[in-house]
């Protein structure tokens, strides 16, 4: 302040006024905008911070939702493959059936070639004896069969004789087999306690079980993944 | 209510003055009418707004102010006489002053670099008045809104050549610009990254007014240039990046401290503690020794106890920097001070260069990590401009280590410091050229053993 020699007229003293407001004005003002500086920095700070946590969790989230559709693609991929293969499996199997049926009509008439189907029933008969390796034994065959059978089964000893065994083969009439088994003998031994089923029908099923391997092939070609033959 | 504070603050008693000055300068607008420079539409609008201005300033409404807007700019673009450049710039501050929702207008409205052009072609005619007044118009603006892509570089291209000016006023007001340019987080990065000239420029401002004794030339007192120019390095010290390189390249730490010691102002004290705050907490590892070595710590102990601190805030940092800087000496011992003091290059005599137990304690940890000591100590050596107290210290210190360690001759020759030494024997410095001899002495000593 300057050194005065008399008191301040009015004029002065508002003068001087406004100067000690106008520099308490400017040091306010400073210290205000330090104030703001930090805290301007500190908001940019905390900004920071918590973008990066959401954009954090944004992305954990996006990659949770990306990993459970590819999960769900899977599971449907597998499902339409599984359903697929049964189909497949579901046709083969009818084809199969088709096969067997086919067959078995076929089968069901073998016996009206009378010559032929005496040979056979005389095989069957001696493979049954062979089996059953008894002395005494009794054969069944079907009701319209009868004779067919009768004649068959002595022709059958004779040959089971041959080879130096003997055999008492007793055809048995009150107990016919049903029309259903297609032709063929059933020869039992021990009292009826085992017996060699030796039926069309039975035969039939034999081979179609034995067949299968030869039947896929045929039918369907060898699987592509198969890697042994031998 | 209270009111905001500015965006571009700058308040300088010359300044002010001239600008009152300019505002009722008459300008011949008829004659550039007449000229061709300024139609007639625009005469007209210009008389309006002086009207308006005379009636009721500064309560213009929004559309009216971005026509006011455009024009100052568009006749600002055509004219070249400079009494009509700073009437129009002085009227577009009037508006834009202070009032954050002009400047967003400012930024927004004038078609994308119209407005930016204008102001830079202002900056680089030769009128210091017309240059600052752009610079700071232009500041207020940035500051707002942060105008993205804004080439700063060419800003402080042209605030550089004002911080060299002469007229302390002139660098005053560059300096208040800066103050506001700097509150933006990347006109810091490019301020430090790409125009290290200005920078230098800035400290050197501040070590004039600790250094020279002359008085100063112009109505600014030094406590306000000191308190704005360590502002603007606050503001460069909120960036990591910054923090830690800022001592490193312009050496401003021992500076402050000086400054610190004889401020009277307390705002002064106030920022510069808080630039160190930052530099701590920002960078700790670069500047921790530094520190130490400029007794920073001692400082603020002063500052503690001699002055009774009225500021909240001050006395707050002081505390926390006091303690945080404790935290790192405490666990130091007499060898880790030495290895800060070799690393900030500013070696002093104390009591543990002198030791003999210190050095039979410690040659052996020499030659710790392919002896990084004995190559720290011929850096020191080899730097142009070291002082004589650490050109001394560093040649007694390497006596010693060949006194106790023979084999360190060979390796003292081979990084060089050998030579050297024996060159500094010739300095001009007497306490310099005893310890060079006095080393010469140790490594000469039972050469024939080798």
């Amino acid at each position: 302040m300057s050194v005065v020699s008399r008191p301040l007229n009015d004029e002065e003293v508002y003068s001087e006024m406004n100067k000690m407001v106008a520099f308490i004005r400017q040091e306010a003002l400073e210290k205000a905008r330090e104030i703001k500086v930090k805290a301007d920095e500190e908001f940019n700070i905390e900004k920071a911070k918590l973008v990066r946590q959401e954009s954090i969790n944004v992305e954990e989230q996006f990659q949770r939702k990306v990993k459970q559709a590819e999960v769900k693609q899977r599971i449907l991929t597998s499902t339409l493959i599984n359903k697929s293969r049964l189909q497949v499996l579901q046709a083969r199997q009818e084809m199969l059936e088709t096969v067997f049926s086919d067959a078995q009509q076929a089968l069901a008439k073998v016996p009206e070639d009378k010559a032929k189907y005496q040979k056979m029933l005389v095989e069957l008969c001696v493979q049954a004896f062979v089996q059953l390796n008894d002395r005494r034994v009794n054969v069944r065959g079907r009701k319209a069969d009868l004779d067919v059978v009768k004649a068959a089964v002595e022709e059958a000893v004779m040959i089971y004789k041959k080879d130096g065994k003997d055999i008492t083969a007793t055809v048995v009439e009150d107990s016919p087999l049903p029309d259903s088994v297609l032709g063929g003998v059933r020869v039992s031994a021990l009292g009826d306690r085992i017996s060699v089923d030796n039926t069309l029908i039975a035969r039939l099923e034999l081979s179609s079980d034995r067949m299968l391997p030869q039947l896929r092939n045929t039918l369907f070609g060898q699987s592509p993944n198969r890697k042994f033959y031998n | 209510m209270v009111p905001d504070v500015p965006a571009a603050m700058v308040s300088n008693q010359f300044f002010d003055e001239f600008t009152d000055k300019v505002r009722v300068k008459p300008i011949p607008w008829e004659g550039f009418s007449r000229a061709g420079l300024v139609s007639s539409d625009e005469l007209r609008q210009l008389k309006e707004f002086q009207q308006r201005q005379q009636q009721q300033p500064k309560k213009e409404g929004g559309e009216s102010l971005s026509e006011y807007v455009s024009l100052l700019v568009g006749l600002s673009e055509r004219l070249s006489s400079l009494d009509a450049l700073q009437y129009l710039l002085v009227m577009l501050d009037d508006l834009v002053d202070g009032d954050a929702q002009a400047c967003e207008q400012l930024a927004r409205d004038t078609p994308s670099g119209a407005f930016g052009r204008a102001m830079f072609r202002c900056m680089e005619r030769k009128d210091d008045y017309l240059g600052l007044k752009a610079a700071k118009i232009l500041a207020g603006v940035v500051v707002g809104q942060g105008l993205a892509g804004f080439d700063f570089a060419r800003l402080y291209a042209a605030l550089s050549r004002y911080l060299a000016s002469e007229l302390t006023s002139v660098v005053d007001v560059a300096v208040q610009v800066m103050q506001s340019v700097l509150r933006v987080g990347r006109a810091r990065t490019v301020l430090f990254d790409e125009c290290p000239g200005c920078v230098g420029r800035l400290v050197d401002v501040l070590r004039r007014t600790v250094v020279g004794g002359r008085a100063p030339r112009g109505v600014v007192a030094v406590p306000q240039t000191q308190y704005e120019v360590v502002f603007c390095l606050w503001l460069l010290t909120f960036e990591a990046a910054v923090a830690a390189q800022l001592n490193r390249t312009y050496d401003v730490i021992p500076l402050m401290v000086e400054i610190a010691r004889a401020a009277v102002k307390e705002k002064v004290i106030r920022i510069i503690v808080a630039t160190w705050c930052n530099m701590l907490r920002l960078a700790g590892d670069a500047n921790v020794a530094n520190m130490l070595v400029a007794h920073v710590p001692a400082c603020l102990q002063t500052l503690a106890t001699g002055r009774s601190l009225k500021d909240q805030d001050l006395r707050s940092d002081v505390a926390e920097l006091a303690e945080a800087l404790a935290g790192h000496s405490g666990a130091m011992s007499t060898w880790d001070e030495y290895l800060t003091e070799l690393a900030s290059g500013k070696l002093q005599w104390s009591p543990a260069h002198r030791s003999e137990a210190f050095w039979k304690m410690h040659v052996r940890r020499m030659d710790e990590d392919n002896h990084r000591v004995v190559r720290l100590l011929a850096e020191v050596l080899a730097a142009p401009a070291a002082d004589e107290t650490a050109l001394a210290v560093a040649c007694h210190d390497l006596a010693q280590y060949v006194r106790l360690n023979p084999d360190g001759k060979r390796f003292v020759a081979r990084v060089g410091a050998k030579a050297r030494v024996m060159a500094l024997m010739t300095s001009e410095f007497p306490e310099v050229r005893y310890e060079a001899l006095m080393c010469v002495q140790q490594i000469m000593l039972n050469a024939w053993r080798n």
